[in-house]
């Protein structure tokens, strides 16, 4: 043990004496081990690699004095630029120091080995649908489609941490830090203290992290063209123990207290409360948060399936249907135990002039109990989950942001409107054209949602015990569909009718 | 007799009773000699590879390097001209003369007295090179700061940086072994970051010296942000700088391959072994060799070849989160 302690209090000394002697000579650090600092795919300037500059060396990005040689390499602006850039660092949209080279045609940098294509495809596994784009230029300019806005970021982040960003900021630092960013973590989180720690590279930085810590569970969506591989990474893993808490890191700037004007939508973006759990009324928050999911994954309620009105007459039979216009079918059916509500039937407006009063002949008045006039609960399928949601039946799933939202932008294609940066490639479902027919709806928000929910089906029958009664739905569930994001949205706490079920019989979270 | 140097044929009397060019005597064709042996003469150009010290070379470096590839220092050589810049890069003195000394260095200019090579930097004087080499400066008083003292290493000013020149500690054996604690010292002077510097306006520095030639470089700043690398700057105790040198509360070791200026040396009477954040400053030889080296713009370190080579990259001494 003596000679072990000896042996260590040699060799540190030698340590600190080295270090003392030789300090530039400590090695290996973050840069060296971010993308661009890697000596195989790392920075590669076209103009610097003629002078046989290093893969990943510094000057690839920085001119120390904007000039080689005597004269500026290309880009030539002919003028220095700030933070020693070879070009101005931010204009616009398009114009912007980092798309310089992660653009297609005219990038600066020799050869991308790993090209830019979208989430959906190096983390969704879609390498059927998404080619392009292919480098982040087109992402953030596509013509049709949607994308962040780079001077909205800038103008949000000044105000935000004026301390860190200035206006001569590039906005993509805003989740990036181009000396530490690497390719399988290449976001770092915007807030001052976080600047210098890339994101979701260490325990506690993990999608299952934040699921576990606001009580629910994660699970990954499926890997395209599979039923057996989960995003983000094709693996068997569908905890979200392999894949980055964006939402964490997406919240720092888009939750419930920051105002971020848009441009793009000409009105601040809607508030986010991914971590509340509290169901109530008026209460910021989502079920695709942390708030417990309301339904059961077969879109029943113990079994049964939840109500959404009331029993019409006209679920009955066919209406018109003479000569019997005025026969009872509730009375009928029932025998004799229900009838059409009174009130209704003794409205006479006859709007056609045929003699037969409109809510008979259209059979609009609803069945009621004779006795307690209590009327005949209408039941409806509520849509259920798809899977692999289905089988695992968290109580409490908590979503990924990258499991819906393109982080650079997203492109309309296929006749689909990607609005919000919405993905094309969800659950392994790729969102196209609709074709219509049976369980095919025609917008693109049904066929988005329908990636992970089922939404409406035209041939599941529903039984109505009062009249021994199954009655064929016309798929939907309560209420209107076909425009899904007019009730479902971040924070939409007073818009679901249905979710008085959870809501003590008040509108409640529809998200 | 006259003194050749490599590659010298001429031996007709020399101007000034002078025995030799400077390369005469500062010279040698073997790869070992870092000092002649009879008089003392630095030498700044072995015709062979310096294989003396790990640096290949004395402080400034060797112009054994530029023979070959005028990419890796200031080209002396008459007989082998620059044959890649026809001006000095970043260059803003008006052109005094034919083949002005701010255009290049291996041709004659006779504008101002005779001068080429070694002498359109050192000894400089409107009438033709000054004779500092009779100055006397012991080694026990490194201090050189004045005209009196032949300004370090004969660096000095003319027309409008005229009475000025370059102040430092000069090591007795020019930094042939360097240490943290034996090597020169230089003087600097955190000024105005958006001019082309001189001594008017950046004192006896040798960061103004070389802006008499490079002088777009030293316009650093724009709306105060930096759009070059500082040449003059304090380095901060802050942020990834905080740990430049190795330093632990603001104090560093120095690193005589990156070598700092002082703010002040006046009483030194011996270099200083640590870096003091916030008060020391970053400066051209932080990076650069004034002769030349081994590497692509006589970089003090292989900065062109990193990270390829996993070698040493300098600029991590005070970036020292981009290793």
């Amino acid at each position: 043990m003596r000679l072990n302690l000896k042996l260590i209090f040699i060799l540190s000394n030698i340590t600190i004496i080295l270090f003392i002697i030789y300090p530039n000579a400590l090695k290996s650090g973050t840069y060296l081990d971010s993308a661009h600092g890697n000596t195989s795919y790392g920075v590669n300037r076209i103009s610097l690699s003629l002078f046989s500059y290093s893969i990943g060396n510094c000057a690839h990005c920085h001119e120390q004095h904007a000039s080689i040689n005597g004269s500026e390499p290309n880009p030539v602006s002919g003028s220095p630029s700030s933070h020693l850039l070879f070009s101005e660092n931010f204009i616009n949209q398009s114009e912007n120091f980092c798309l310089q080279c992660h653009k297609g045609a005219g990038s600066l940098q020799t050869e991308f080995q790993h090209k830019n294509y979208n989430y959906s495809y190096w983390f969704g596994g879609d390498h059927v649908h998404h080619s392009t784009p292919d480098n982040i230029y087109d992402a953030l300019n596509s013509i049709s489609g949607s994308s962040h806005n780079l001077q909205d970021i800038l103008n949000f982040v000044k105000s935000k941490w004026p301390e860190i960003y200035k206006d001569e900021s590039n906005p993509c630092n805003a989740c990036h830090n181009p000396h530490i960013s690497q390719r399988s973590y290449p976001v770092v989180r915007p807030i001052p203290e976080q600047r210098n720690n890339i994101w979701g590279d260490e325990p506690g930085e993990k999608m299952s992290d934040y699921a576990s810590a606001h009580g629910g569970q994660y699970h990954a969506p499926y890997w395209y063209g599979s039923t057996t591989q989960y995003e983000p990474d094709g693996s068997t893993t569908t905890d979200g123990s392999n894949l980055t808490d964006y939402v964490t890191f997406c919240t720092d700037c888009h939750n419930d207290t920051n105002v971020i004007y848009s441009s793009s939508l000409n009105r601040n973006l809607k508030p986010i409360n991914w971590s509340n759990s509290d169901r109530t009324f008026s209460k910021n928050g989502d079920y695709h948060g942390s708030i417990a999911r309301c339904f059961d994954v077969d879109g029943t309620n113990g079994g049964q399936w939840r109500i959404c009105g009331d029993f019409k007459e006209l679920n009955l039979r066919s209406h018109p249907h003479p000569p019997d216009y005025y026969t009872d079918e509730c009375d009928t059916s029932s025998g004799g135990v229900y009838q059409r509500d009174p009130v209704c039937a003794s409205d006479t407006t006859d709007s056609n002039g045929n003699g037969v009063p409109d809510n008979i002949e259209y059979g609009n008045c609803y069945c009621e109990h004779k006795t307690t006039k209590a009327r005949v609960p209408y039941p409806v399928w509520w849509g259920d989950i798809k899977e692999p949601y289905k089988t695992a039946n968290y109580t409490n799933f908590i979503l990924n942001c990258t499991d819906c939202h393109e982080p650079h932008g997203a492109i309309n294609g296929d006749d689909t409107t990607i609005p919000y940066l919405l993905r094309k490639t969800v659950n392994g479902h790729y969102n196209k054209t609709c074709i219509g027919g049976p369980g095919n709806p025609c917008s693109w928000e049904e066929e988005y949602c329908r990636s992970c929910h089922h939404h409406r089906e035209n041939t599941l029958q529903t039984y109505i015990p009062e009249f021994n009664f199954w009655v064929t739905q016309n798929g939907a569930h309560c209420g209107n569909y076909g425009n899904c994001i007019g009730c479902h949205f971040h924070n939409s706490y007073n818009r679901c009718y249905g979710c008085t079920y959870c809501n003590i019989g008040i509108h409640g979270h529809a998200f | 007799m006259v003194i050749l140097g490599p590659g010298e044929t001429d031996t007709s009397p020399r101007g000034n009773l002078l025995r030799s060019t400077c390369i005469g005597c500062h010279s040698k064709t073997d790869s070992t000699t870092w000092k002649d042996s009879i008089t003392g003469a630095p030498i700044v150009f072995n015709t062979t590879e310096p294989s003396y010290n790990s640096v290949k070379g004395l402080s400034a470096g060797n112009f054994f390097y530029v023979q070959t590839d005028d990419d890796k220092g200031h080209n002396i050589f008459s007989n082998n001209p620059d044959d890649k810049l026809d001006t000095a890069p970043g260059g803003t003195n008006p052109n005094c003369g034919t083949q002005s000394c701010h255009d290049n260095l291996h041709a004659s200019n006779t504008d101002y007295g005779f001068r080429q090579g070694c002498s359109k930097c050192h000894m400089m004087k409107e009438t033709g090179p000054q004779g500092f080499h009779h100055k006397n400066n012991p080694s026990s008083e490194p201090l050189v700061k004045s005209a009196d003292d032949g300004w370090y290493r004969f660096l000095s000013g003319h027309q409008t940086g005229d009475g000025h020149g370059v102040s430092g500690l000069e090591d007795a054996n020019w930094q042939k072994d360097p240490t943290s604690s034996i090597h020169n010292e230089y003087l600097g002077y955190s000024g105005s970051k958006t001019s082309a510097g001189g001594f008017s306006s950046l004192g006896d520095t040798i960061t103004a010296y070389c802006t008499g030639c490079h002088g777009n470089f030293h316009v650093e700043q724009s709306s105060n942000v930096w759009i070059r690398h500082p040449s003059d700057s304090i380095i901060p105790d802050r942020g990834e700088f905080s740990n430049a040198f190795g330093a632990i509360g603001g104090i560093g070791t120095y690193d005589p391959l990156v070598p700092v200026a002082r703010p002040s040396i006046d009483g030194w009477t011996e270099p200083k072994s640590t870096v003091e954040l916030n008060s020391d400053l970053v400066m051209c030889l932080s990076c650069h060799r004034a002769h030349a080296s081994p590497y692509f713009k006589m970089l003090r370190w292989d900065y062109k070849s990193w990270p390829g080579n996993g070698g040493t990259n300098g600029c991590t001494v005070c970036h020292t989160s981009k290793n």
